[in-house]
């Protein structure tokens, strides 16, 4: 290919999993190498690039300089792809933003919390204009190079929008609830191939809420099947902290 | 035809009987309290008293996910993979699902007959077994019992110490055959009664649902339900499914896929430029209710529901299918009385 | 007149998180030689207040991708100590297996991927590609069959998905098992030989520097110590991990998100290189003879053979994994229910080695299973202190060499750490008040 496209690897709050992720790829990665060129991933190699055809961008913002850098990040990026839970919904970083700000950053830094800045967690789409998500804690390789793939072609990706539980009744999985568990896949968007009920978990809703979710209903699920209406809301924050509060 | 006994101690002989004529597929234990269908590999796990499982055998004629072609874009070409007749035996299916892939058989054989479908389903033969109603099952009010033989090469009718073997058909026989059983002269024990009812029969269902379109019900229903979809997948009579392409990382290979979908789903209900055709969760459960009371069955005579149950049992939030048409039931009634 | 230094590093890169290398020296005297840690605090102890015990390693593997599974393991174990949950023998075993296999894949990452491309002077794994293909493709299937320990026995090797608190959701077949096995023998031994032989013609580049530190890692009587046993000083020896406030003393410090620690010195060091120090007797005698290769001795005080350390141990990694499968297919795999039956409440701690050092979590139930207290010690932060030690001996030594050259050095010290940044600012050491 004459001009491969020029990618980007960009991290904020997150524990960099989904990049670690991508490290991971050791069938694909020489095939992805075929058709990018990497130019800038702080965690993978040096350099900084001024211009870029792809973005990828792991993590929450929480830092007034982290806004600056995602500013930076979209003004030198023709497509920007929000990277994993995190970059996605704020991730488990938004669980913070339940309890007033001020009071989290004394419970941690005491009366030294005036030197580390902080933000309520924000997803990237909160900040900037967001053009791709990938979602998921950790983002699923499958679905990366489905959206890679996309994106090299010059296609818009599909995104999930049907519940977990689709793809558990594909796969013919016992119901996590029949286990006497609870589970979130009745609102969680699927896209992982129903990872954690297919090994015996229960879904975390780590893939952010399907469009126009009935949370009302998942509550009532949830305390039918023996948790507190407190725990229940406890058990849909988790990942979803910022949606259920109507930042997106 | 022939009745034979088959005594428990010998099920798993007989099923190695099997094994040796042809794939055989029977129910298995999944997970900690669930049973699905699964090729067998040892006949001492095949588990043949079970409520339900998970979904129907219609999985193996209409796989969830079943790649429709490969293409390849640097050659301009793609090619269809090969379908073949299963040729196997299915063991231990409940008389509900044998109905419902005689229903899938109508549906695939309408219109533009449906190729893997139908070349998948030659050759499999189905040996049936009783089932003992739980709370769920209400085939009885569908017309199908739970010793109904329809559809079935074999059938095993539960008795004392094991079954009566029944062979239905040329091919049943046929498996039969070389396994020498005594023959079964006693009667056949009275069947276990529903404790679900329908409460009017489907003559009937077809004013009642005209009259239900607009019913509360389907705003009460639809305010406890999460569009999950399950009661689609589970559905031994659903065939809805959705087309994807996708390419390889090569950027040269692809394929289009198949896979199940199912009308409680928003997305599918949208359709290109974004609309969404029905938009309201309500609609969306009328719809299925209505898939299998009312549209098909209205030309066939027929519910185009089994009764096996699934679609409840299976619903986190306990929507009943059966509490839904007994309150349409209840409401026409009310009005015409 | 004498040198003047002005060394800023920022965002340093190939490692994992945020930090800063500052240099400066004014007239031959350095008045500052340090890692600066500018990653964003993520406040997890905001997370997890009130969380159910189930929900404790969900949240706190979360810390870190890289070391999600190490976060896991410690986590489960101070649930279970806290709760009086007993795990069976079973679960020991595959426990030490996803140990293993997380060892061997950050160590290869790190030394391979990370490291190498300093060794043989380009600025990432990338041109190695091109130049190097035979070790890139044996690190890719080093570290690909590392995690398919990981995805065969929990579901996933980042954020594993099976393991829990008292057990395992689900088990694997022994059929896998026995797969694993063959592939570990057939494919990573021989793997791991020729990565070492890479590592023995680039022993030349490894930095001559030596600075008398001390080393703390786990100990324990009858293997090297990974999964469990006591806390290990070369300084002061072994005490029980219920004293792992006193081995490890955080401390604030005005430049770093991350606390730092100090034991019997100004500074000590956890990582591949404190438990070669500690255990290099527990190690079987093949990786023993890979150390004799690439020149890694006992008492070893140069912080640059940490990757070196983490080549040898990853031979006894692997071999160790070997004999825990032969164990767990010669017992066969009983189907087990995780033990999730709480029998007290209270306080219990969890000291596991993870690749980067020796990591503890500390949590406090009350009556209904939930967290009032979390505490958790991160390898890196342990080594901050150590790193900042080593920068101002450094620095005096290379001085003549120039600035571009000081902070390339510097840069592989620190990278020689294989530091995890994200882990170091998870800013969680909070009493709640209720």
């Amino acid at each position: 290919m004459a001009n491969k496209p020029r990618v980007g690897i960009f991290d904020f709050t997150g524990c960099e999993g989904c990049e670690l992720n991508q490290l991971n790829f050791e069938d694909q990665l020489l095939d992805i190498l075929e058709h990018v060129e990497i130019v800038e991933w702080r965690e993978a190699m040096d350099g900084r690039a001024e211009s870029l055809d792809i973005a990828f961008v792991e993590g929450a913002l929480s830092t007034p300089d982290c806004i600056k850098r995602i500013h930076e990040i979209r003004r030198k990026s023709k497509v920007l792809v929000a990277l994993g839970a995190c970059a996605v919904q704020g991730g488990i970083n938004a669980l913070k933003n339940i309890r007033p700000i001020e009071q989290v950053r004394e419970e941690v830094y005491g009366q030294d919390k005036y030197l580390f800045p902080t933000l309520p967690a924000l997803p990237l789409s909160a900040v900037v204009k967001v053009d791709v998500n990938i979602r998921g804690c950790p983002m699923t390789q499958l679905e990366f190079l489905k959206v890679f793939t996309a994106l090299v072609m010059g296609k818009a990706p599909v995104e999930p929008g049907n519940a977990v539980c689709t793809e558990c009744k594909l796969k013919d999985n016992e119901c996590v609830y029949e286990k006497g568990m609870i589970c979130l896949g009745p609102v969680t968007r699927a896209g992982c191939d129903a990872q954690c009920p297919t090994f015996g978990q229960y879904c975390t809703g780590c893939r952010g809420l399907v469009p126009e979710p009935n949370v009302e209903a998942m509550e009532e699920i949830l305390v039918a099947h023996g948790l507190s209406m407190d725990d229940a809301r406890k058990k849909l924050q988790m990942f979803n902290a910022n949606q259920l509060e109507g930042v997106s | 035809m022939a009745r034979f006994y088959l005594e428990n101690g010998k099920v798993a002989a007989f099923i190695g009987h099997l094994q040796q004529q042809k794939t055989v597929y029977a129910p298995h234990r999944k997970g900690r309290n669930a049973f699905a269908f699964a090729p067998v590999d040892r006949p001492q796990d095949v588990v043949l008293d079970y409520p339900r499982t998970v979904s129907s055998i219609k999985r193996y004629f209409l796989p969830p996910r079943e790649e429709l072609l490969s293409f390849n874009l640097v050659e301009n070409t793609c090619e269809q993979p090969v379908v073949a007749p299963l040729d196997a035996v299915f063991l231990g299916v409940h008389s509900y699902d044998v109905h419902a892939v005689l229903k899938l058989d109508h549906n695939f054989v309408s219109g533009n007959p449906e190729r893997n479908y139908l070349t998948r389903r030659q050759g499999a033969l189905i040996v049936g077994v009783g089932f003992t109603p739980d709370r769920f099952h209400f085939s009885g009010s569908v017309g199908v019992p739970a010793g109904d033989t329809t559809g079935c090469d074999l059938f095993l009718h539960p008795c004392e110490g094991g079954y009566a073997l029944e062979a239905l058909t040329p091919d049943g026989e046929g498996l039969v055959a070389g396994f020498p059983l005594p023959a079964h002269t006693a009667g056949l024990p009275a069947a276990a009664p529903f404790h679900q009812h329908i409460y009017v029969p489907q003559a009937k269902l077809k004013d009642v649902l005209a009259h239900g379109y607009d019913s509360e019900v389907w705003e009460e229903e639809a305010e406890k339900c999460t569009s999950c979809g399950t009661c689609n997948l589970v559905c031994p009579t659903c065939y809805c499914f959705d087309v994807e392409d996708a390419v390889d990382i090569t950027v040269t290979r692809g394929s289009r896929e198949r896979r199940w979908d199912g009308c409680l789903l928003r997305s599918f209900t949208e359709v290109a430029g974004g609309e969404v055709f029905r938009e309201e969760p309500a609609a969306r459960q009328r719809h299925r209710v209505f898939r299998k009371f009312k549209y098909i069955s209205d030309e066939t005579g027929e519910p185009w529901c089994v009764g096996c149950g699934r679609c409840t049992a299976s619903c986190t939030a306990g929507i009943s299918i059966v509490s839904i048409v007994n309150r349409l039931v209840n409401d026409h009634d009310a009005v015409k009385a | 007149m004498g040198t003047n230094l002005d060394i800023k590093v920022h965002h340093l890169t190939r490692v994992e998180g945020h930090g800063d290398i500052v240099v400066n020296m004014r007239d031959g005297v350095l008045e500052k030689a340090r890692l600066e840690i500018v990653e964003a605090p993520r406040y997890f102890e905001a997370m997890l207040k009130g969380r159910n015990f189930h929900e404790a390693a969900i949240i706190t593997s979360r810390i870190c991708g890289i070391c999600s599974l190490g976060h896991q393991m410690t986590s489960f174990k101070a649930t279970e100590q806290a709760l009086g949950l007993e795990v069976s023998e079973q679960t020991v075993l595959l426990r030490k297996l996803l140990v293993h296999g997380a060892t061997i894949q950050s160590n290869v990452l790190h030394a391979l991927f990370l490291a190498a491309p300093d060794f043989l002077k380009v600025g990432s794994v990338f041109p190695l590609v091109g130049t190097h293909p035979e070790v890139v493709k044996a690190a890719l299937r080093m570290k690909r069959l590392a995690n398919d320990i990981g995805e065969v026995i929990s579901g996933r090797a980042v954020h594993p998905i099976s393991c829990v608190p008292g057990g395992f959701t689900q088990l694997p077949s022994a059929k896998s098992l026995a797969v694993l096995r063959e592939r570990l023998e057939q494919q990573m031994l021989p793997d791991l030989v020729f990565a070492a032989d890479v590592v023995a013609t680039l022993a030349g580049e490894i930095p001559d520097f030596t600075r008398e530190t001390e080393f703390i890692s786990l100990r324990s009587d009858d293997d090297y110590a990974l999964y469990d046993g006591d806390i290990c000083s070369t300084d002061t020896g072994r005490v029980p991990d219920r004293e792992y406030r006193r081995m490890s003393n955080e401390f604030i410090v005005p430049h770093s998100t991350s606390k730092h620690c100090k034991v019997n010195r100004s500074s000590y060091m956890v990582g591949a290189l404190a438990r070669w120090n500690n255990n290099h007797d527990r190690l079987c005698p093949e990786a023993l003879g890979v150390a004799a290769k690439l020149g890694l001795k006992p008492g070893c005080h140069n912080p640059f053979m940490n990757t070196v350390a983490q080549v040898v141990e990853s031979v006894h990694c692997c071999l160790d994994a070997m004999a825990v499968l032969d164990r767990l297919l010669a017992a066969g795999i009983r189907d087990e229910v995780p033990n999730q039956d709480p029998t007290r409440h209270g306080t219990g701690i969890g000291a596991t080695e993870v690749p980067r050092g020796i990591l503890y979590h500390e949590y406090t139930y009350d009556r209904q299973g939930r967290i009032t207290a979390a505490n958790c010690i991160i390898p890196t932060g342990q080594n901050l202190a150590n790193i900042d030690d080593d920068m101002v001996k450094l620095v005096p030594e290379v001085v003549d060499r120039g600035e571009a050259a000081i902070a390339h050095l510097l840069e592989m010290l620190v990278r020689a750490y294989d530091p995890c940044i994200s882990c170091s600012v998870h800013m969680l050491d909070v009493k709640f008040t209720r």
